[in-house]
């Protein structure tokens, strides 16, 4: 029987620690997960100013929010504004019905979302299911962000596709069908960031250029408040 | 029992010679108001005019124009029959509008309750809405009695007199809306199906006469006071966490398992045997 000796457990024990402790940190939850740089929905919440005056282009244009860059209302020579029916333009929406990302073999119905009790986003019950935010931009639209979002667990499922929104990288595919039309978007950007510190105004803007925001939650979960610290968000950019 | 001032329509359809216009640049200057004008005078195409200058021309009922960006201040605005020029007779004039800095404000040209022409400017309100709500705005510009305003056949807004508003804020979607005499069922104008968007302010304008029977809705849409909605709450179960959390274990333990191993194993001494020379 080999004697080991006092010394050789002693750094078999700083070894195990020490390892331990470096995996430990390594593997850490909040902000550790960061591909593709810092995305500006860090940002402390913009508050909306108490006014606003639309751009002056039809009655019906969307403001441009601090959020993106400032876009001066363009403006008509005073002499000559142009004037039409005051009539309601209704507005055309074509809906997302599907989301896929190829490199993870997710494939989920989108059904079109709105305001939950609790005034956050409205969601579909089972975590199969993504949700389209519908007041806000739809895939295909000349501006803003398009939000789809997804349970990444529920209690009766378990864990669902979109948690591997999480193990995404820059370049990656996504595609979002409307009915047949394909948006074809490239990932820039996976982060997972603390919900205290997430910019909603900016993840819900829908001015500046087009962009596809994919959200899901993630990092440590509370089971007293039964909800997860962190949102984890992907960002694309359309493919053209 | 609307009286019209009689029109003198000098020349249909000629333009009238713009001069440079407002004294205002042309693009947007901070504190810059935005104003937009509505005809709801029936049966009158006017130009209209600002300070002595031609704002629009050819201006038909029941139209509304874009915004145009304005200096705050103090405004004579005229109202005159289509190419009768600056100094035509008015169809109506106010003089000493008040533009404020940073308001948003459409200019009404209407009738009063009793059928007189008239301008009457309404601050818009874009104060920011909640998330998954559309705020609802309706303006008394008709010859006509007080009304109530339904939505889907109930009364919102109550008791509306010329040329009063009433605003609420309201869940978004489609309402069938109507006006009815106040306190009746009576309807004097509808049903409509009527979009209340999101995060804007649909303004409805009650407009024409009773009397001679083309009392009319108007809807302007003014946009981009949403909000976003408080969060997304994106997992109730718990187990990607404990997945995530099961599978950090593993590897905290696994990997202190393997670097206090590495240190325990003993190297494999080569050693002489006692029949080596």
């Amino acid at each position: 029987m080999r004697d080991l000796g006092s010394g050789r457990v002693v750094g078999a024990l700083s070894a195990a620690l020490l390892s331990g402790g470096l995996v430990a940190w390594a593997t850490s939850g909040t902000g550790g997960l960061s591909v593709g740089g810092d995305s500006d929905l860090h940002a402390p919440s913009l508050s909306l100013p108490d006014t606003w005056t639309p751009a002056a282009v039809g009655a019906t244009s969307p403001v441009s929010p601090t959020a993106a860059p400032r876009t001066r209302p363009r403006t008509t020579p005073l002499g000559s504004p142009a004037a039409r029916p005051a009539t309601v333009a209704p507005r055309r929406v074509v809906a997302p019905t599907r989301l896929l990302i190829p490199r993870i073999g997710l494939s989920m119905p989108v059904d079109a979302e709105a305001v939950a009790g609790d005034g956050q986003m409205g969601l579909p019950t089972s975590a199969f299911v993504a949700g389209w935010y519908r007041f806000g931009p739809a895939p295909g639209d000349a501006a803003g962000a398009s939000v789809i979002a997804g349970h990444v667990d529920t209690a009766s499922e378990g864990v669902g596709p979109m948690a591997g929104l999480a193990g995404l990288r820059p370049g990656d595919v996504v595609q979002v069908l409307s009915g047949t039309t394909p948006h074809d978007y490239r990932v820039q950007s996976v982060e997972e960031i603390h919900k205290t510190s997430l910019d909603l105004a900016a993840l819900f803007t829908r001015t500046g250029a087009p962009v596809l925001h994919l959200v899901t939650c993630g990092g440590r979960y509370d089971h007293v408040a039964r909800h997860y610290e962190d949102n984890i968000i992907v960002i694309a950019t359309p493919v053209s | 029992m609307t009286s019209l001032t009689p029109l003198r329509i000098l020349a249909v359809g000629a333009l009238v010679a713009t001069s440079a216009g407002l004294s205002a640049p042309a693009h947007a200057a901070p504190g810059d108001a935005s104003v937009s004008i509505l005809h709801a005078v029936p049966g009158a195409t006017v130009d209209v005019y600002a300070n002595g200058n031609a704002l629009l021309t050819n201006f038909t009922p029941g139209t509304l124009t874009d915004p145009v960006m304005l200096a705050p201040g103090s405004y004579d605005l005229k109202v005159v029959a289509a190419g009768a020029g600056a100094s035509g007779t008015a169809v109506t004039e106010a003089k000493g509008v008040t533009v404020p800095a940073n308001a948003n404000i459409t200019v009404v040209a209407h009738l009063t309750a009793d059928g007189k022409p008239v301008l009457t400017p309404y601050v818009n309100d874009t104060a920011a809405v909640p998330a998954g709500q559309a705020r609802l705005t309706v303006r008394h510009d008709a010859a006509a009695p007080a009304v109530d305003v339904r939505a889907n056949g109930t009364p919102a807004l109550k008791g509306l007199v010329n040329p009063k508003e009433a605003t609420a804020v309201v869940a978004a979607g489609t309402i069938k809306a109507d006006v009815v005499l106040a306190g009746t069922s009576t309807v004097a104008i509808g049903p409509v199906d009527l979009p209340l968007k999101e995060g804007a302010n649909t303004i409805v304008y009650a407009w024409g006469s009773a009397a001679d029977k083309n009392l009319k809705l108007a809807v302007q849409t003014i946009s981009g006071m949403d909000s976003a909605p408080g969060g997304v709450n994106a997992g109730t179960g718990g187990q990607a966490a404990a997945g995530s959390d099961l599978t950090r274990g593993l590897l905290v333990g696994g990997a202190a398992v393997l670097a206090g191993g590495a240190v325990l194993l003993p190297r494999r001494r080569r050693r002489r045997s006692s029949i080596e020379r």
